[in-house]
């Protein structure tokens, strides 16, 4: 419950930090510092009990199906970091109270770094991996928040986002690691996974594993190659750098590494990946800070060197090894944090941090100068102080290594690449550490400065002060101070097994690392004196700036995406058009490709050779369609050439019916598409270029031919039909002979009935659209002809009308068992009142020609629908038909169904909708017409 | 000629619950319309909103109500299933819609169109969303995609006065119609080989079909026509690559609260459709496929690839939020067609099909509250829609910035957010099925898919970036609304609820899959498993154990 609680305390804070700092500053850091504080009092509760060697786990469910559970774990390591979480939270809480300004909002600092710290505390005492892989994120978030917190710096957003986008992308690798591990030892306790080492050690997947966790450990203690975003993130306000970035965030890669150190390490892979990195990292960032004058880059790059000592150490994975390690985590956040905090001292005092217009501040600056000299000691690894200590394990461990190591048994001459790296790593902390405060408190005192330094307030120094003092009494007193400490903390990581006794003495005689040591500071001190010749040479040669080299890749990335981009989205519909039906076709004939396709083995209906003359013409017709769709009178000559194929050939195989409903269909269809040509600009739109022609007759092309083989396969296949059902039960059930009629309105009467519905429908929405609109181009609109109603159409189609009407009624009366019905009634009569239309004229037929249309429309849909409901009456479902038979004397049987009530319906809602529509049609080219005479007049 | 008996007997009256929440909205909407038109012109529609909203709750209520009282059968002469996968998909559209009327009120207004139609579009559309989970037979199926997508279609140009919308409608119908026509020709042939429409049927006659190898030889070409018909078909609604094509010009010219409905709803309508066909019908060995065994396993599969990678490819180049954002559903879909073969291209892990329902569910608050916060805002000359647009609303809007966050880091699957869990139960069950399988070019798709999801967290962060780090330059004011304040509040709330507590929600998750009717009796061992499972933490719930809980090393690969 003391772990939850610990976790918890920091983010519980956030709501009263943000809002005590409306009341005033102080009472904002008063609740952050207290909220610290008493964390910190918490873990000193738990503290004896870890001492002892215990390990507490508190472990609540959560999501359990995924395993995840709140659990914590505090053990030695864990406690540790706790302690240095709180520890130098605490101090940075007071440090910032001073350093921020009255401009900085205080509030907004301070909900952030409570967010932070509670975040970190997770991490480090996450029990359950997942957990620990969440609260990784968190606070990756949470120091982009943080880095980012000037705002109007651009540097600022810039560095937050190169942070978030390598800590955040290396977190969600973790992840990814987690689940393998999860995946290996069917847990995500730590418990489970710490004990399962062996287990892990040989699985399949123990690689890919490690390569996952090691890119989250990697990227989040900024080792080489990941090492650039720590620089970057340097515009954060001091505070931030010192907490985030030297002390604890940057720790908790290593913290990772020294987690699993027990459960991973002990393989090739880990020992060359992780020593690798670490040395690497060692003598290249330490080489880099030499070079820096700016006072946080220069301690920036010299975080990355000593985590490189720390990775290198859990590297190498000896038993000593992982202890230095552990000690040298602990000193280091010691001295950094004071370090960064003295830069920062500096920074606000004088206004800048350049190391090449500092000088000679122990004049001005004399506590600041005292405190930062001290820091620099440690982190130089000066005798006496704690840097030196755990360095001088370090120099022991990486000198064995190159005398023998199970894997290469003896002593091989590429192995003494250990000791010398480390020594050059040294080499170059010394000259560093001695510039930093020879530049910047030695040499005379510069008076160019922004502001006119002198020490700052006791709140700003004193968390340094309490810094310095644990490096100094490490240093001098290991044996009374760290012994038991480094113990306890270490012991997590080697897994519990310790050496008998633990011994820091600063004095061990005469061996190989105190040579180390000597050298590192003599040459030190002599490439210090040299260091502007040394960087003249240095940049000369080529340099390889990863920040670049990630910027170059993200820039291509975007340039990648941004071609992409184009390729696929010109926001043009005929595009998308070919892209959708291509890949529709690939699709289709994807089929063909795996299955083959083969014609069936079905008898072919026998076709003479006469018979091909209009199958020719059809096809003739419809490539002349496409030919002329540019000029869309022609086009439209030739399509209904087709559909008059089409009809005839409905006739030819003995479908009288069908025919004759397609050949009306046809003339009305053509009837109003030239109504419609009327209203659409005679203008031709540009033509397309001669690639996108040819692309489209490929797409178009391989679609047709994919479906027509797909029909031709089909078609020449063995089928039972529904041809026979329909035909068979026509009269018995329909009470009709002709079929394709009895489906209309009796099988399919409901499809019927939807069906006008629609057109009832489409006709009304042409009317609503066609009201109150102006056509957009009335100048491009095909001029209507002058001579408009030749005489002898007009006295012709005079006649004819009360003709085609009587035929209409005769199709319609015999529909019922003769090819006819009330749909192609309703065609006829269509045809023949829009003949009136375009032979009289739309007024003289209008006013002749009185009803309402859309009251017809509208009742012949109730009709169709009151049909259908009358069959409830005769408690049948929805439009069951029925049929009566009358003998009335003289006639003869008259033969009357309920279809013919619903056919009615049919004819009605045909003519209607259909004439109202023509009828709308012409009235819109009237107003376009009257609109031209209104602009002639002008 | 008992099928023609048996449509003479009328449903029973049990049957009727498989309409309820469906029948809810419809009358919602009938009202909503009948509202409208004795509505006079200039005064606001404000309330129709909240009527509409009213309703939708109604209908998940309803849901919940309904939970337990599934019914084995298909119901209504095979046409529905009355389930609980169906109830789910229905709360969900439901409840995509209830954000979608909340939001609209004020950006209606601001565009010139305060229309009744727009809520009851909406209303309809989700009527067919809910049709559309609980089909069992493809035409009731079929018509309850054409009921959800034709007022789509109108929604998109609505904004009829806008020329960007009204594009956005004709391609969408366009394209739309053309996908509808391959689904339809899907059908078609289907229905020619097997004899009938309804799933379960289709289901063994397909078996037997490809159980007699000569049937199989002369057949099964068409068979896997029909099949990669269908599916394409379902692609286009899902916006999955290669049919997404239409998805950034439409979501970036349709009204922008809509978009959060489209990019939601349909999707989620869409996939439990296609989810139901798959398990129902096409669950056979040889139409499944798997693992290039080429089956639709191997055919979502390379959807998946392709929409994970085109999704997030693409998304990075944009500079409009807006197609950003439908970029970034394309690569969505990528993830949860992933759920969908990992859960599938066995029988052993049927039960992951839950991970598929959780991750649309944290897709749909997180999408359409990043939606809605756009829609909250606008510029004086309209709506806000490129990333300068954002610039500084964190500290101008806090209340909208926060909103916003939430959404796009659920969007982003960061912790503790709901999309996170969505991302991580989807691929944990990949990285199970991967390395049960073994598989390699599965365990291709799941790097593929978490290496793209960290290119995700680039473009979507850009939004944050820009909304705190950036100083406010344009004139960007909020459209303050309570209405569309709760909503978002609401849909904030529950990216983090989800991501939290999702326990509830993965119990109603797990148990629409145990309870998914139409499941074959392949698969009814793992369901079997699923069932017990629940009974077993449902007991445990009864009897209030708090002590942690262990997973077992050794855990049975059907059950978790």
């Amino acid at each position: 419950m003391t772990m939850l609680l610990i976790v918890l305390l920091p983010f519980l804070a956030i709501g009263p930090v943000w809002f005590a700092a409306r009341f005033s500053r102080n009472a904002s850091f008063y609740v952050a510092a207290t909220t610290t504080g008493l964390g910190l009092g918490l873990l000193a509760s738990l503290v004896p009990e870890v001492m002892a060697g215990n390990v507490f786990v508190d472990s609540w469910p959560w999501i359990e199906r995924i395993g995840l559970n709140i659990a914590f774990r505090m053990d030695g390591l864990a406690m540790l970091f706790c302690i240095l979480i709180l520890g130098i939270g605490l101090m940075v809480v007071i440090y910032a109270k001073f350093y921020l300004t009255e401009d900085d909002p205080i509030g907004p600092f301070y909900a952030m770094l409570m967010t932070f710290m509670g975040a970190m505390l997770g991490v480090v005492t996450s029990e359950n991996l997942l957990l620990l892989a969440m609260f990784w994120e968190l606070t990756s978030i949470s120091s982009f928040l943080l880095i980012g917190y000037w705002r109007h710096l651009p540097a600022a957003r810039q560095g937050a986002r190169l942070a978030l986008m390598i800590t955040g992308s290396g977190g969600l690798f973790l992840l990814a690691g987690v689940l393998l591990l999860q995946e290996i030892t069917g847990s995500l306790e730590l418990s489970v996974v710490l004990a399962s080492g062996p287990q892990i050690l040989d699985h399949d997947l123990y690689w890919a594993a490690l390569i996952c966790v090691l890119m989250g450990a990697f990227t989040k203690s900024a080792q080489f190659p990941f090492h650039f975003w720590l620089p970057n993130a340097m515009t954060a306000p001091t505070p931030v750098s010192a907490y985030l970035h030297s002390a604890t965030m940057v720790k908790a890669g290593v913290f990772l590494l020294a987690r699993l150190h027990p459960a991973m390490s002990g393989s090739p892979e880990w020992f060359f990946l992780v020593t690798g990195a670490g040395l690497t990292t060692l003598a290249f960032a330490a080489y880099v800070a030499l070079f820096k004058h700016d006072l946080k880059g220069l301690l920036a790059y010299s975080t990355i060197s000593h985590l490189g000592i720390i990775t290198a150490c859990l590297g190498m994975s000896t038993k000593w090894a992982t202890i230095a390690a552990v000690f040298h985590i602990m000193n280091h956040a010691a001295f950094k944090a004071s370090l960064f905090m003295s830069a920062g001292i500096v920074d606000h005092e004088c206004g800048t941090r350049d190391a090449r217009l500092l000088s000679g501040l122990r004049h001005s600056m004399p506590i600041t100068f005292g405190l930062a000299t001290l820091g620099a000691l440690a982190m130089g690894g000066a005798p006496f102080f704690n840097g030196f200590l755990s360095k001088e394990m370090f120099f022991k461990e990486a000198y064995t290594l190159s005398q023998a190591h199970p894997y290469w048994p003896d002593a091989e001459y590429w192995a003494w690449i250990f000791p010398v790296v480390a020594t050059v790593g040294g080499l170059f902390s010394v000259a560093y550490s001695v510039r930093f405060i020879h530049d910047v408190f030695f040499g005379p005192e510069a008076h160019d400065l922004p502001k006119h330094p002198h020490d700052p307030p006791f709140g700003m120094w004193l968390p340094v002060a309490i810094l310095v003092a644990v490096c100094v009494v490490v240093g001098v007193v290991p044996m009374y101070t760290a012994e038991s400490f480094l113990y306890a903390t270490a012991s997590p990581v080697t897994g519990y097994d310790m050496p008998e006794a633990l011994h820091l003495h600063w004095w061990h005689g005469l061996v190989p690392e105190l040579y180390m040591t000597l050298v590192a500071i003599a040459a030190g001190i002599g490439v210090y004196t040299q260091w502007k010749k040394i960087a003249a040479i240095g940049d000369k040669l080529p340099t390889i700036v990863g920040k670049d080299f990630f910027e170059s890749f993200i820039e291509m990335l975007i340039e990648g995406a941004r071609a992409l981009d184009r390729l696929v989205d010109n926001q043009s519909l005929q595009r998308y058009m070919a892209y959708t039906i291509s890949f529709a076709t690939l699709a289709g004939f994807m089929a063909y490709i795996e299955e083959g396709w083969q014609s069936g083995t079905g008898v072919q209906t026998p076709a003479s050779l006469v018979s091909l003359v209009p199958v020719i013409l059809l096809i003739a017709g419809a490539f002349m369609t496409d030919f002329f769709q540019r000029k869309r009178l022609v086009s439209l000559i030739f399509m209904s050439v087709v559909g008059l194929i089409v009809s005839l050939m409905f006739i030819y195989f003995s479908a009288p019916d069908l025919g004759l409903t397609q050949i009306s269909v046809e003339v009305v269809t053509v009837l109003l598409l030239l109504l419609a040509l009327f209203v659409l600009p005679q203008w031709n739109p540009v033509e397309s270029g001669w690639l996108r022609r040819s692309r489209d007759i490929l797409v178009a092309a391989s679609a047709g031919i994919g479906v027509g083989a797909l029909a031709w396969g089909v078609m020449t296949r063995q089928q039972q039909t529904i041809a026979d059902y329909y035909l068979a039960e026509s009269l018995p059930k329909g009470g009709g002979t002709n079929v394709v009629n009895v489906i209309l309105v009796d099988f399919r009467g409901f499809d019927t009935m939807g069906e006008v519905s629609v057109l009832a429908l489409a006709s009304v929405g042409i009317i609503v659209m066609l009201t109150g609109k102006k056509p957009l181009y009335p100048n491009q609109v095909m001029p209507f002809p002058e001579e408009r109603f030749p005489l002898m159409l007009t006295s012709v189609t005079r006649v004819l009308v009360p003709t085609a009407l009587l035929v209409a009624f005769y199709i319609f009366m015999r529909g019922h068992n003769l090819p006819g019905g009330g749909f192609i009634a309703g065609l006829v009569a269509v045809v023949a009142l829009a003949m009136q239309f375009v032979a009289s004229g739309l007024d003289w037929t209008k006013g002749r020609f009185k009803l309402d249309l859309v009251r017809l429309s509208a009742i012949g849909v109730l009709l169709a629908v009151g049909t259908g409901l009358a069959a409830f009456v005769w408690g049948r479902p929805f439009l069951t038909s029925g049929m009566l038979h009358l003998h009335p004397p003289g006639i003869g049987e008259v033969h009357i169904a309920s279809a013919m009530a619903f056919d009615t319906g049919v004819f009605l809602v045909v003519v209607g909708s259909l004439v109202l529509i023509i009828r709308r049609l012409s009235r819109y080219q009237q107003t376009m017409e009257v609109q031209d005479k209104a602009g002639g007049n002008e | 000629m008992t099928s023609i008996l048996a449509f003479l007997t009328p449903p029973l009256l049990t049957e009727y619950i498989a309409l309820i929440p469906g029948l809810i909205v419809t009358f919602t909407a009938i009202a909503v319309i009948l509202l409208d038109v004795v509505h006079r012109e200039e005064t606001s529609r404000e309330y129709l909103a909240y009527f509409s909203a009213i309703g939708l709750l109604g209908s998940i209520f309803s849901c919940w109500w309904l939970w337990d009282d599934s019914i084995a059968t298909p119901v209504f002469h095979g046409m529905l299933y009355a389930d609980k996968f169906g109830l789910f998909f229905a709360a969900l559209c439901s409840a995509a819609g209830v954000f979608a009327v909340l939001m609209s009120p004020r950006y209606l207004v601001a565009n010139g169109m305060d229309r009744g139609e727009y809520y009851m579009l909406i209303l309809f559309s989700v009527v067919g969303m809910m049709f559309m989970a609980n089909s069992a037979d493809l035409l009731s199926m079929f018509i309850a995609l054409e009921v959800m997508s034709i007022p789509v279609y109108c929604i998109a140009a609505f904004l009829r006065k806008q020329s960007t919308s009204a594009e956005a409608g004709l391609k969408y119908f366009i394209l739309g119609a053309f996908s509808t026509s391959l689904l339809l020709y899907g059908i078609a042939l289907i229905y020619g080989l097997t004899g009938t429409t309804n799933l379960e049927v289709i289901g063994s006659t397909y078996g037997a079909l490809v159980a007699s190898p000569e049937i199989l030889s002369a057949a099964n070409g068409v068979l896997v026509l029909s099949g990669i018909l269908i599916l394409s078909g379902f692609a286009f609604k899902i916006a999955a690559v290669p049919f997404h094509i239409w998805t950034p010009d439409v979501y970036s010219g349709s009204p922008t609260p809509a978009v959060g409905f489209m990019a939601t709803g349909v999707k989620a309508a869409a996939l439990a459709g296609m989810l139901r066909l798959l398990v129902a019908a096409f669950f056979n060995e040889t139409a499944r496929g798997g693992f290039f065994g080429m089956g639709w396993i191997d055919l979502l599969f390379a959807f998946a690839l392709g929409s994970i990678i085109l999704g997030n490819l693409v998304a990075i180049a944009q500079t409009s939020v807006k197609r950003m954002l439908a970029y970034s559903s394309i690569a969505h879909a990528g993830y949860i067609l992933v759920g969908i073969v990992a859960a599938n291209a066995t029988n052993d892990y049927f039960l992951y099909n839950d991970t598929v329902l959780f991750y649309i569910l944290a897709y749909t608050v997180g999408t359409v509250g990043a939606f809605g916060a756009l829609a909250y805002l606008r510029k004086d000359s309209g709506d806000v829609e490129t990333y300068e647009d954002l610039s500084g609303i964190g500290f101008k809007y806090p209340g909208i910035g926060l909103i916003m966050t939430v959404c796009i880091l659920s969007s982003a699957g960061i912790p503790p957010t709901a999309g996170f869990l969505g991302k991580l139960y989807v691929f944990r069950s990949a990285v199970d099925v991967g390395a049960s399988t073994g598989e390699t070019s599965f365990i291709v798709l799941t790097v593929v898919a978490v290496l793209f999801s960290v290119a995700g967290m680039f473009y979507y962060l850009k939004v944050l970036v820009f909304m705190y780090m950036k100083p406010a330059e344009y004139e960007v004011h909020a459209l303050e609304n309570t209405g569309a304040k709760m909503a978002l509040s609401v849909s904030a709330l529950l990216c983090l609820y989800l991501g939290i507590f999702p326990d509830s929600a993965i119990t109603a998750a797990r148990e629409s899959i145990v309870d998914m009717r139409g499941a074959p009796a392949a698969v009814e061992a793992q369901l079997e498993a699923g069932r017990k499972q629940l009974a077993d933490e449902a007991a445990k719930e009864a009897r209030g154990a708090v002590e942690p809980q262990r997973i077992p090393a050794e855990e049975p690969p059907a059950g978790i």
